[in-house]
This record gives C-alpha cells, sequence and structure tokens, in this order.
C-alpha cells in the first residue's frame, strides 16, 4: 500500500514538474524537466517581456492659504501634508520589426481618492526612412514641457500657462502624429497631428467627429559641442464646446551650455502661448440661457437624464468661458547645475501677457534646490510664491499664496533614455 | 536616343553608388579610429562622442539624430553603455538602415568576452553595475584587434567591392596594436608597477592583458561619486601602503579629490586618456594605450 502511494505522490508531482519518474523531488529550476521547459511550453516564456520601470514622486508640502485662482488650478496645489504626487508604471518594447510599443499608467491622488490613468498608450513606427508615425494616446508635442511626464518636470510642479489653458493632465489626446526630420543642415523636425480633441479647457465640441489638428516646428543647433540652442513654434487649433474655434500657438527657446568635460550644466528655457477664441463665451448671456434652457428641458422628461447632460454641458460652457481669451501665458526658468549631485534652479511664470480678456495676471516665482545622488533619485526642496486673480471664485482683488514643497523622485526598474 | 541617355545616366547612377564613400558614425572615437584607419579614404568616420567625454552620461541630442539620420553604419560599444541616450538618438534619427538587427548597426561587445559580470544580475544597491559586464573592453589591444576585425568584416559586408582593401588596411592596423602591445610590455617590464587607483572601473580590461590590478577606487561603487567617508577611508588605505600610489584619472572627472588624496599619500595624478583624443597627444590608439602605460611605468 505504502509503495503504491508513494508511486501515485512520485508520478502527481512528476506530472507537476517537481520531480522526476521515479518519484525525486527535484529542487526548482534544476531537473532536466523542471518548470521552466514547462513555462516556455505553455507560452509564458519571459523573454518577450516589455522593459518596465516605475517612478514615485512623495515627500511633503506646505500652503499658507488656499490659492486665489480658477478651482481647476486651484486643486493643482497640494493640500498641507504628506504628499504622494503620483506613480508611475511605464512598459515599452518592440512589437516586432516595425513597431515599438508604449504604455505609462499613472496613479495619483485626486481630492484624496486615488485614480489610475493611461496617461500613455502608443505604437510609433520603426522602420520607415525619414518619418514616425505615432498613433494612441499620448502628449501632444506642443511647446517643450507639455511632453513631459511628471517625473521628468524641471520643477515639482507644471508652469502656470500650462494649467491654466491645458489643465492638470497637460494637451493629451488619442490622436495620430507623423513627424519627419527635414533635410537641412541642422536638426529640424516637423510634427503634424489630428486628435480627439477631448481637452475640455479648449475643445470638447459636442460633436464627437470635429478633430483638432495641430503641429511643431522644432530646431536644434549646436554650438562648439558646448552650446547649443533649441527653438520651437507650435500651434493647435480645434471646435469649441460653443461651436466656435479655439486656436493656440506658442513658441519655445531653450539655450543650454554644457561643456561636455564636466558634470556641470546651465539651462535657460522660456516658453510662451496664447490662446483665442471664436464663439459665444459671455457667462451671462450664454451660460444662463443654456441653464434656462436646460431647466425648461428637464421639467418635460421624467427620469432626468437629459438634465444631467445638459447641466454638464453648461458646466463645461463655464468652465470654457472662465479661461480668458487672448491672454498670453509665459513661463521661464533657470537652472544651474553647480557640482555633479546639486541643481539650484529659479523659475518666473504667469498668465496675462498680454492680459486679453483676463482682469488681472496670475503670476508666481519659484525657487528650487535639488540633491541628486545619482540618476535614478533626486531631492528636490521648492518654495513658490503665487499673486493670483479668480474671476470664478469672485475674490476681492488679488491673494498671495506661499508655499513650501519637498520631493522624492525615484525611479525603479528600466528606465528609458530621457529627450534633450 | 532617349534610351541612350537613360542608360547613361542610369549606369552613372550605379558607378557614383559603388564610388559613394561608407558614412560610419561610432558612439566613441576608438571605433571611429578603428574605421578609419581600416577604411582609409573609401568611408566618411564620425564620433559622436569626443575622446574626453564621459560615454556613462551623454545626453540623446538632436544633432547626434542628425549624425545618425545619414550613416550607412552605426557602430556602438554595447553592453548597456550607450544605454541613457543611443535608443533615443536611433529612434529620432529615423533611418531604418541602422536599427539594431540591421547590417548597419554593428554592436561591438559580440566580439569580445566580458569580465566583471555581476554574478547575481542587476542590483542598483550595489551601484550602476552594467548586467551584461565591464564595457570598457576596447582598452584592451587583444580586445581592440577583435574589434576591429569585427569592424572590417561589416565593412566588407555592406562594401563588398573594397573588400581586399579593408583586409590590407586591418593588417596594417593589427600590426600597429600588436607594436603598441609590445611597447606597453616592454614599458612596464622595466619597473614594478605602484599600487594602481582610478576613479572607476574603466582601466579592468587593460590592466588584466598586462597582470595588474587597481589596489582602490575612488568610487565607493561603480557609477556613485565618493562620499566623504569613503575619502577619509580610502586615504588611511593607501597612507597603510609601502610604495605611494599612482592616480590614474580619467579625463572628465572632477580632480580635486584625486589631488587630495595624493597630497595625503604622497602619490601622483596623471590624467590618462580613456578614447583616442582623451588628452592632448593621444592621436592614435597606440598613443593611447602609451600614455597609460608610461604613466604607471614612469612613477
Amino acid at each position: 500500500m505504502n509503495r503504491f502511494l508513494t508511486y501515485a505522490f512520485g508520478l502527481l508531482m512528476a506530472n507537476l514538474g517537481f520531480a522526476d519518474a521515479h518519484g525525486q523531488i527535484a529542487p526548482l529550476g534544476t531537473s532536466t524537466f523542471g518548470l521552466s521547459d514547462r513555462t516556455q511550453g505553455l507560452g509564458l516564456t519571459r523573454d518577450y517581456n516589455p522593459a518596465i520601470g516605475a517612478n514615485l514622486l512623495i515627500g511633503g508640502a506646505y500652503l499658507s492659504d488656499s490659492p486665489a485662482l480658477p478651482e481647476y488650478i486651484g486643486e493643482t496645489y497640494p493640500e498641507s501634508g504628506f504628499l504622494f504626487q503620483e506613480a508611475e508604471l511605464a512598459l515599452a518594447a518592440a512589437v516586432d520589426p516595425y513597431f515599438r510599443g508604449d504604455l505609462v499608467i499613472g496613479f495619483h491622488l485626486h481630492n484624496r481618492e486615488f485614480h489610475v490613468d493611461v496617461e500613455e498608450g502608443y505604437i510609433s513606427t520603426l522602420s520607415l526612412p525619414r518619418i514616425t508615425f505615432r498613433a494612441g494616446k499620448f502628449y501632444l508635442p506642443f511647446g517643450k514641457h507639455n511632453v513631459l511626464h511628471t517625473h521628468a518636470f524641471p520643477f515639482i510642479d507644471a508652469p502656470l500657462p500650462l494649467i491654466y489653458y491645458f489643465g492638470h493632465e497637460g494637451l493629451n489626446e488619442i490622436a495620430m502624429e507623423a513627424s519627419v526630420l527635414l533635410p537641412l543642415p541642422w536638426f529640424s523636425e516637423i510634427s503634424a497631428y489630428a486628435a480627439n480633441g477631448n481637452n475640455q479647457l479648449l475643445f470638447a465640441s459636442e460633436r464627437s467627429k470635429d478633430l483638432i489638428y495641430g503641429g511643431k516646428w522644432r530646431n536644434f543647433i549646436d554650438f562648439e559641442n558646448d552650446v547649443s540652442l533649441e527653438l520651437g513654434g507650435s500651434y493647435v487649433a480645434g471646435k469649441n464646446r460653443s461651436g466656435g474655434w479655439t486656436h493656440v500657438y506658442g513658441g519655445d527657446l531653450t539655450l543650454r551650455w554644457k561643456p561636455v568635460q564636466r558634470y556641470k550644466q546651465v539651462i535657460w528655457q522660456t516658453e510662451w502661448l496664447r490662446m483665442s477664441r471664436t464663439g459665444s463665451y459671455d457667462k451671462a448671456i450664454e451660460v444662463n440661457n443654456c441653464l434656462h434652457a436646460s431647466e425648461e428641458e428637464s421639467s418635460g422628461h421624467e427620469e432626468g437624464h437629459s438634465h444631467e447632460h445638459n447641466s454638464s454641458v453648461c458646466d463645461l460652457l463655464q468652465l470654457q468661458s472662465g479661461v480668458a481669451s487672448g491672454a498670453g501665458g509665459l513661463s521661464s526658468y533657470v537652472a544651474v547645475q553647480f557640482a555633479q549631485r546639486f541643481w539650484v534652479q529659479a523659475r518666473f511664470d504667469a498668465v496675462g501677457y498680454p492680459l486679453g480678456n483676463l482682469k488681472d495676471p496670475i503670476y508666481r516665482g519659484t525657487g528650487l534646490i535639488a540633491f541628486v545622488p545619482t540618476e535614478f533619485s533626486a531631492i528636490r526642496l521648492q518654495y513658490s510664491y503665487t499673486r493670483g486673480f479668480s474671476p470664478t471664485q469672485e475674490l476681492q482683488g488679488t491673494k498671495d499664496v506661499h508655499q513650501v514643497m519637498l520631493q522624492f523622485n525615484v525611479s525603479i526598474g528600466a528606465h528609458p533614455a530621457h529627450g534633450y | 536616343m532617349v534610351r541612350n541617355a537613360l542608360l547613361v545616366v542610369f549606369f552613372l547612377g550605379i558607378s557614383s553608388v559603388s564610388l559613394a564613400k561608407i558614412r560610419i558614425v561610432s558612439t566613441i572615437s576608438d571605433l571611429a579610429y578603428f574605421a578609419s584607419v581600416i577604411g582609409g579614404d573609401k568611408v566618411e568616420v564620425s564620433s559622436i562622442l569626443r575622446g574626453d567625454q564621459d560615454p556613462h552620461f551623454a545626453s540623446a541630442k538632436p544633432s547626434y539624430m542628425l549624425m545618425v539620420s545619414k550613416a550607412d553604419l552605426v557602430l556602438s560599444v554595447g553592453l548597456d553603455l550607450e544605454i541613457g541616450w543611443l535608443p533615443l538618438v536611433l529612434q529620432g534619427a529615423r533611418n531604418p538602415k541602422v536599427m539594431p538587427g540591421e547590417k548597419g548597426f554593428l554592436d561591438c561587445s559580440q566580439f569580445i568576452e566580458p569580465i566583471e559580470v555581476p554574478p547575481s544580475g542587476a542590483d542598483r544597491s550595489k551601484g550602476d553595475l552594467h548586467p551584461k559586464g565591464n564595457p570598457h573592453y576596447w582598452l584592451s589591444p587583444l580586445n581592440a584587434k577583435k574589434v576591429a576585425r569585427g569592424i572590417m568584416e561589416r565593412m566588407a559586408l555592406i562594401d563588398p567591392s573594397n573588400r581586399q582593401f579593408y583586409e590590407a588596411s586591418y593588417t596594417k592596423l593589427e600590426q600597429e596594436i600588436d607594436e603598441a602591445d609590445a611597447h606597453v610590455r616592454s614599458l612596464l617590464s622595466k619597473t614594478t608597477p605602484p599600487p594602481i587607483v582610478t576613479y572607476h572601473v574603466t582601466f579592468s580590461y587593460f590592466l588584466m592583458d598586462y597582470g595588474l590590478s587597481a589596489t582602490a577606487y575612488i568610487e565607493p561603487k561603480p557609477g556613485i561619486p565618493p562620499t566623504p567617508s569613503h575619502i577619509a577611508t580610502l586615504s588611511q588605505t593607501l597612507r597603510n601602503l609601502e610604495t605611494p600610489p599612482v592616480f590614474i584619472i580619467e579625463p572628465y572627472y572632477e580632480q580635486d579629490i584625486p589631488n587630495r588624496l595624493a597630497r595625503q599619500t604622497n602619490g601622483k595624478v596623471i590624467i590618462v586618456p580613456t578614447s583616442v583624443g582623451g588628452v592632448k597627444g593621444a592621436n592614435s590608439y597606440k598613443d593611447m594605450l602609451l600614455m597609460i602605460a608610461r604613466a604607471i611605468a614612469t612613477q
């Protein structure tokens, strides 16, 4: 009986891949017929796993007062306390000789709750000469900062003009893009794209077939290998919520001194953008009319579903009407790497240059020092002073806000190369 | 008449293709040097990085993309040395001829046997290790010959009409490397080398070829800048040596710490090239090897 049980147990273990046919239990991974063979036989090999990396942005914040800014900008100022700014999980691999796939999943706190979203998920071509096509969800190429993930921001937070016009998610859409390297003596690249235009602050046309269109021209010149100059121009346009058109255009300039022999560099980067809009955005007339129409419709519907829909339409119209047309936004910073592991940085950013339909400019000054032990970790301390005016909160005049943030910015796993 | 004219244009086109120089772009200057010696006037060679530049910390400059966009052959060190920037440069160049896996891309690490492969795999708590082994293999003349032969074979594959020329040039390069090797052995045999301190694990292959080894490194772990406590411990260790050490320092590292340690230990700091063009006078591979050897031998 015992011999039978031993034989039966041995046979069972052999079938599970833990023992040989004589019932001897083998250490994992040492048997010729062990787990790895079975794993591969079942198509469970790890050989083609994508490169996997994660970024963690944690720290703390102190805010002297709630910022007097449009509500959606105010939300980007974290409350005082410990901070879990964001975690990003990035996967990337060649699909085959022709395509590459990239996926970045973001985990972040919003209104004290964790949210998960696909920050980017796209395929790009690898085998076409001079041109690259890209399709999926990604940060549209507008200026320098919009394409960055949070862990690669030069400061802990995004520049004011980008938050003001694009929102805290940036200009990130489901799109198709073609980018071409021009046959010129310097690096000159033109990108053009069509996208869905779901951005609620700028576009979000009622008709989903109303796409947005844009492009960027990027030029880079090396001087003597130590100094480089980059100049770019960007433009995007599409139908907005009121049926008119929204146009955003901008320019960027980056001057960098980076001697090849030393771990020192100085970067000066300036971005400017401006939005202009057609369509009726007079709050007093258009939004009230919308709400009035919504109430009338709801009285004729028992379930109230249409009322909710129209209410959200009005909310969106109200939100867009709070974004000043004709106003320009500016962000300019200087970053100095004065030793291999230390950076000191200063930034000025503002909305209201030119003022456009904005009552008063919003501006902010920021200083940052960073200790960078390795290329995979950084500890950054940032102070900023914001002088804001809220057209939606009906505050009297302006208000000063002081903010201090500490950020631990670390990368684990595979970390793809960063753009220049 | 039109047909004849078209034939003339066709054959002119063919001849211009066969006469066109191969455009070679290398990541480091040593690979560019090998390619230019082998290719002579049949090739146009440029190096992305200068000889005095740290290849670990280069950036994916758009101007590098422009260089690679026009290349017929890209020469890479491999072993993840360029992982922080080359993938982005290759993709930004939009040149399918030189993508990894194509005949226009050559990972030169395939010709050598890597050393210092982390036995338990990559773990960043041990520093910025290269999971596939130490990538500074070109500083070994034995490896240099293998790599140069691999480059020659690839050039001949791309441009078979000039195979004989490339083979003859390679033979001359091999002789140059052998002469350099013999000269280095002769220099090192005339003296007892002092304890050698280097900043990073850059010279492991060179030292191994000549039966030497580094006594200490200024970095506490590969790729990790030294801390004050590590420098203090290192200073104490080096002061206990019978012979003052020689600090063989790569040209791209800060020299303050080596200079301070040299003062404390009666040692000597010598800046040596780690690539062709790394310091003034290192105009060839032979020059570079001899400068490293002299730094050790003339202590």
